[in-house]
């Protein structure tokens, strides 16, 4: 009988004859309008409500306003005859301007942000956004300034053009780089995930070599000009973007470059993680990342792939995987690496704050070489390094932090090992 | 001394002479400016001294009409540049050098140029940059000649402009970073300790670096030896106990010293030289400007936030 | 200039590290025995991208070695300067064991050789040693700084040392790198770029003058040989000379014997002549 009252009203008709957005001030009316009118269409009280909710998502993610607030009421006409329902977004715009200061710290790097954007400036959803970020002791500087703005009024498909410095020293390799960098890309969504499309046209500079570093790495100085066509894959389906326990994520990167610039060479490069939830809460991780570089001029250090750290093959110091020259690493061409993660909940705890702390045990393998005959490409399988260890793992935001214990198991001889605790903080984790 | 008929024979314009400050320990706690101040002092005579030349002694850089020190105006002209001045001098017919040789001529020029090379660098390194010198001597320096608001923006001034000089000076890659400036300040400390060495090595056992008469070869070489020897440094006083290992250098200074500047005490100032309490502070009428500036702004901020019109009612 | 210089094994006359300190930071030589390496590597820009003062103390680095009777051999690369630790062409490399030692700085690279007493200073007493160190710092202070003067801010050569800059740079950057280095460097040397162009030049004909006095009528500045000054001097004379800085050469062409000077140094250096001087020198050369 209840079930029964629940599907009469549910599929009860209903006529909306108003949807009215309230607290409209600099955002135009045409960006909201496109937002809101499915909101029209609903035929019944479920469509009604999970098309009104649907709204309300839309608006938010414009990020234009502080608070959406739905109202449903009668609409009468003329006669003061009830004729239909009226849909009643409150709306309160965000001010113009924002801004953050966040901050990251450890023991081997830190990174202090500083960012300020212009939200919904000319009412279209467009925000302008300038960021910098501070990385110490003297590793980097980056100040970067960018323009989204939605097209086709759907906010899932965004045009994105962007300036950026960053200046940063790379110790491993022992060199210092000035980028200049413009960007324009798209952004839109497919049945395969989510797309970016994008021209990059990057000045880089390398100076300020330390003094033992060799010849070799040393020709590479001075300014060379990168500007290249570049496309991005992601294929997320996770159940959870910060703790996922199934589902997998990929994402696929081809880059090409040499439309102008002196740089030429085709990239690619494919990252994925997969993971399985085997008990309750005891999550497997598996991870593999990929990367082919074939230059059509020789390749220089800072588009070379490197590997190794606490990010990447625990167990290995900063880049300390593959051919380095005098010490320094000198990158390759090709390379893999694969991880297997255990992540453990901490016992006797609870909250949301714990949740987000896990014992782990890994396995990381992986190889970079140069890619200079069929023998270096078999030379990848054959010289596989091996690192295993256990530690912490934290998710902060889209951060993530982990203190691990690592021993390397297997490596070559000019590899740079670095045994025992180590602290790593990156995005993307191997 | 040989010039002194030469000189008074000659009618000269007047000139104006900007230095920076000195305290009762040194005419002038710049080098250049000491310089040119000995050379005036051993080339005229006491009394003539007001009558040829103006000395202003300053330490506020806009009050020289080139904002350097030393700075000399003769018929207009602006002379900067020890070499220049000293030659201008010489015009003047303010002559040390008369009794030289075309070859020590030379050789003094050639000595000039390594002096300001090693040991002016050096020396703003000591007294500009090392943080504890700069804190508790040269700090000294300044709040006695000058107030508050402009010890400050003077002092942070010649720290920026003292750092750039070593940074571009030095052979590191310093404009990319990749050498700091301790490290800058080290390699020309050892070198300003060599130079001093080799300054000994050339002086031998004469009086003076050519024989018995004074020339400005002396009085280049005192501007800096002085500075060293006057002030034992708190933090870094390298130079100075390399000098004082020297004797025949440290009998040099002393002696010029004492026939310059003989109203001048011999002593080592170890920390914030005790200054005379006689304040310019009302006598300088741009002290009374900035206290002007402050007071019409404070009231503008007042007025701004109605805190003058609550107080009226 | 092609260099001539074969490796060659160096002997060692007993050579120990002397007590200076700069040599001493440089490198951890073992005490007591110094060896030339082989294969010393002398990198420089392309003389369509070298500005004058870089292509002096390239010259003097040539005639330096050259004097000193070490072998070394030249490389020209278009990004020398980035190349080069201290942003600066030429450099040397010196290659021991694995790491090489880097040279970017003449004044450097002279006083590491001379504290290993490969160097050609080595018979000079006390005041010439003194008056040696003065006169090149006269040549650094006065000759350099007014070559500088003229390639980056004097406005007849400034053209040309911005297009110097562009050569072999894709499109954009052409135009952009020289006057980002031109502003860099003018941010750097405030204190250059606020002199005036007249002082600059009496400064440089003050200079001049006393270093063709002190020089006087021989062919080189101490009676022992060619020193370091000797070879400084060398590779601003040739350098100013063949450059197209009028305002330089003029003023220099009229010291008639610092011209001549150059000339029969530049001389003995295409005939591989050796200035032998010392004993601990003369085995250096000897299988040249």
């Amino acid at each position: 009988m209840e079930e029964g009252n629940f599907m009469r009203i549910t599929n009860a008709k209903v006529k909306v004859c108003k949807v009215q957005v309230l607290g409209l001030n600099r955002t135009k009316n045409d960006i909201v309008t496109e937002q809101v009118k499915d909101v029209l269409k609903s035929e019944n009280l479920l469509e009604l409500v999970a098309n009104s909710l649907e709204s309300v998502d839309r608006l938010k993610s414009l990020n234009a306003f502080k608070e959406v607030n739905l109202e449903f009421g009668a609409c009468r006409n003329k006669m003061g005859k009830i004729d239909g329902t009226a849909v009643t977004f409150r709306v309160k715009e965000n001010g113009l301007i924002a801004s953050s200061i966040s901050a990251n710290a450890g023991t081997q790097s830190g990174d202090a942000n500083l960012s300020f954007s212009l939200r919904n400036i000319f009412g279209r959803a467009e925000q302008l956004k300038v960021v910098s970020t501070t990385a110490f002791p003297q590793w980097g500087q980056t100040i970067q300034l960018e323009l989204t703005k939605p097209y086709y009024k759907d906010i899932t498909r965004q045009f994105c053009a962007g300036l950026g410095t960053t200046n940063f020293k790379q110790p491993p390799c022992g060199y210092q780089e000035n980028i200049y960098e413009q960007k324009v890309q798209m952004q839109c969504f497919s049945r395969l995930g989510h797309h970016t499309f994008g021209w990059f046209c990057d000045w880089r500079e390398l100076f300020g070599f330390d003094n033992g570093v060799p010849m070799s790495i040393r020709k590479d100085a001075g300014h060379s000009l990168k500007s290249s066509l570049k496309h991005v894959l992601v294929t997320d389906n996770r159940d959870d973007p910060l703790l996922p326990s199934e589902g997998y994520l990929t994402k696929l990167t081809h880059e090409v470059a040499g439309l102008g610039g002196d740089i030429c060479f085709s990239k690619a490069e494919v990252q994925t993680q997969m993971f399985k939830e085997i008990f309750p809460e005891w999550v497997l991780g598996l991870s593999f990342w990929g990367g082919l570089l074939k230059p059509f001029s020789p390749s220089k250090i800072n588009d070379r792939f490197l590997l190794g750290g606490s990010t990447t093959l625990r167990g290995f110091e900063m880049w300390g995987v593959g051919p380095h020259r005098h010490g320094y690493s000198y990158g390759g061409e090709a390379y893999w690496a694969t991880g297997l993660h255990l992540f453990l909940p901490l016992p006797f705890t609870s909250g949301e704050f714990f949740r987000r702390i896990r014992f782990h045990g890994f396995l990381t393998a992986g190889n970079l070489n140069e890619l200079c005959s069929l023998s270096s490409f078999l030379n990848l399988l054959k010289e596989t390094r091996l690192s295993g260890g256990f530690g912490m793992h934290c998710r902060l935001g889209i951060a993530q932090i982990e203190l691990n214990y690592a021993i390397p198991l297997r490596a070559q001889s000019h590899d740079r090992l670095k045994p025992g605790l180590q602290f790593g903080i990156g995005l993307d984790m191997l | 001394m040989a010039s002194f008929g030469v000189g008074s024979e000659e009618i000269r314009s007047k000139m104006t002479l900007y230095v920076f400050t000195g305290n009762e320990y040194s005419a002038s706690v710049d080098p250049e400016s000491l310089q040119i101040l000995t050379y005036l002092r051993l080339t005229l005579q006491k009394e003539e001294e007001n009558e040829e030349i103006e000395i202003k002694y300053t330490c506020k850089h806009w009050e020289s009409p080139t904002g350097v020190f030393p700075t000399l105006v003769s018929d207009g002209l602006y002379y900067t540049g020890v070499d220049s001045i000293i030659k201008e001098l010489k015009k003047q017919g303010l002559d040390l050098d008369a009794d030289c040789s075309d070859e020590e001529l030379a050789e003094i020029s050639a000595y000039s140029a390594f002096l300001s090379d090693r040991l002016k660098k050096a020396l703003l390194y000591l007294h500009w940059v090392e943080a504890k010198n700069y804190t508790e001597v040269t700090r000294g320096w300044l709040s006695g000649a000058t107030v508050f608001p402009f010890t400050l923006y003077i002092l942070s001034r010649q720290h920026r402009l003292a750092k750039q000089v070593i940074m571009t000076s030095s052979s590191g890659n310093t404009s990319n970073n990749t050498s700091t400036i301790e490290q800058c300040g080290i390699e020309l400390l050892s070198q300003a300790e060599e130079a001093i060495s080799l300054l000994a090595g050339r002086l031998g056992d004469q009086k003076y670096f050519y024989g018995s008469s004074l020339s400005s070869f002396d009085v280049l070489v005192f501007g800096y030896l002085d500075l060293i020897a006057q002030y034992e440094l708190p933090g870094n006083n390298q130079l100075g106990t390399r000098l004082k290992s020297l004797v025949q250098l440290t009998n040099f200074c002393s002696d010029i010293r004492e026939k310059a500047y003989p109203e001048i005490k011999s002593r080592h100032v170890s920390t914030s030289s005790s200054m005379s309490p006689s304040s310019p502070l009302r006598k300088d009428p741009t002290f009374w400007i900035f206290v002007g500036v402050a007071g019409i702004l404070l009231i503008a901020q007042g007025m701004r936030v109605g805190l003058t019109r609550k107080l009226l009612k | 200039m092609a260099s001539s210089a074969k490796p060659s094994s160096v002997a060692n006359s007993g050579a120990s590290v002397g007590g200076k300190s700069i040599a001493a930071n440089l490198l951890d030589v073992a005490i007591g025995r110094f060896q030339w390496p082989q294969g010393a590597l002398l990198y420089f820009l392309p003389p369509e991208r070298e500005l004058l003062p870089d292509r002096a103390i390239r010259l003097s680095f040539q005639a330096y070695l050259k004097f000193s009777g070490l072998a070394y051999e030249d490389v020209c690369a278009l990004n020398a300067d980035y190349m080069s630790p201290s942003g600066q062409s030429p450099f040397l490399v010196l290659q021991f064991g694995t790491r090489p030692i880097i040279f970017s700085n003449f004044f450097q690279l002279v006083s590491f050789i001379e504290a290993q007493k490969l160097g050609l200073g080595q018979d000079l007493d006390k005041k010439e040693k003194s008056e040696h160190e003065a006169y090149i710092s006269l040549i650094k202070m006065s000759l350099l700084s007014a070559m500088e003067y003229d390639a980056w801010i004097s406005k007849a050569s400034r053209q040309e040392t911005l297009s110097s800059y562009s050569h072999g740079l894709p499109w954009p950057l052409k135009h952009l790198v020289p006057y980002s280095q031109y502003y860099k460097y003018r941010w750097n040397h405030w204190g250059l770029y606020k002199r005036d162009e007249a002082s600059v030049l009496s400064e440089f004909n003050d200079a001049c003058n006393a270093l063709s006095v002190h020089l006087g009528g021989s062919r080189s500045f101490y009676q022992s040989g060619p020193t370091a000054l000797d070879a400084l001097m060398c590779g601003c004379v040739e350098a100013i000379l063949n450059s197209s800085s009028q305002k330089l050469k003029s003023i220099l062409s009229s010291y008639d014997n610092l011209v001549d000077f150059c000339h029969s140094s530049v001389l003995s250096q295409r005939k591989g002549l050796q200035f032998i001087s010392s004993p601990s020198t003369a085995n250096l050369s000897s299988n040249q």
